[in-house]
């Protein structure tokens, strides 16, 4: 019977631990705020750069007009229209992101496809302004 | 043999007993966690003077792009 007793008190006992033991570990799951908000900001920064180059490369004169200089010294409409797909598609990769970050139930499985997602498409945006480089 | 059987019933009844006060501090514990998680993964929305620094600089130059490749369009949209 002396053997009996711990053990009933283990089982009652066991439920409570595993719960307390998914909330530490809950609690301790890998997504630091300085690591989330530095993810985030070098994400944005990046954008920003990626902006005054496009912003620099439009406001020089049209191409296709008799008056307009050639090739590098100009901005092409359509290259301007695709650079500003891949920032729109960056944007909405960037607020996924931050609604990703905001929402407390999220997994850090779910923050770092988030974060994935952001990635490819400043890629994207940058592979872009590598053409336009590259035009250059 | 029976007194030692009568006093572990008794223990067993008294912890049965305190169950529903155990259970609900537990739950209190675990609620407590949670909240404290729930703290932890607000905080790490991106926020704060530098962030937003960036978020209206990236504004700024996005509205001013905007501008240019629609004044771009206007001017040569076949370019």
């Amino acid at each position: 019977m002396k053997r009996i007793i711990p053990i009933v008190l283990l089982a009652l006992l066991l439920p409570g631990c595993a719960n307390l033991k998914a909330a530490y570990t809950a609690v301790t799951a890998p997504i630091s705020t300085t690591d989330a908000q530095k993810t985030y900001a070098g994400l944005e920064t990046a954008r920003l750069a990626e902006l005054k180059i496009a912003i620099a490369y439009t406001s020089q004169p049209a191409c296709g007009l008799p008056a307009s200089p050639p090739a590098p010294l100009c901005a092409s409409y359509s290259f301007a229209l695709q650079w500003q797909k891949a920032d729109a598609a960056f944007a909405d990769a960037m607020l996924a992101l931050k609604n990703t970050l905001a929402d407390s139930g999220s997994s850090a499985t779910a923050v770092q496809l988030a974060i994935n997602g952001a990635q490819n498409a400043l890629t994207a945006l940058q592979s872009i302004t590598a053409s336009y480089g590259a035009k250059k | 043999m029976s007194a030692i059987l009568a006093a572990a019933l008794a223990i067993i009844n008294a912890i049965i007993a305190e169950m529903p006060t155990l259970l609900a501090l537990g739950a209190d514990i675990v609620g407590m966690i949670s909240s404290v998680e729930t703290m932890v993964k607000a905080s790490n929305a991106p926020s704060g003077p530098d962030v937003a620094a960036i978020e209206d600089a990236v504004a700024t130059a996005k509205s001013q792009f905007d501008a240019q490749v629609a004044a771009l369009g206007q001017a040569a949209p076949n370019s």
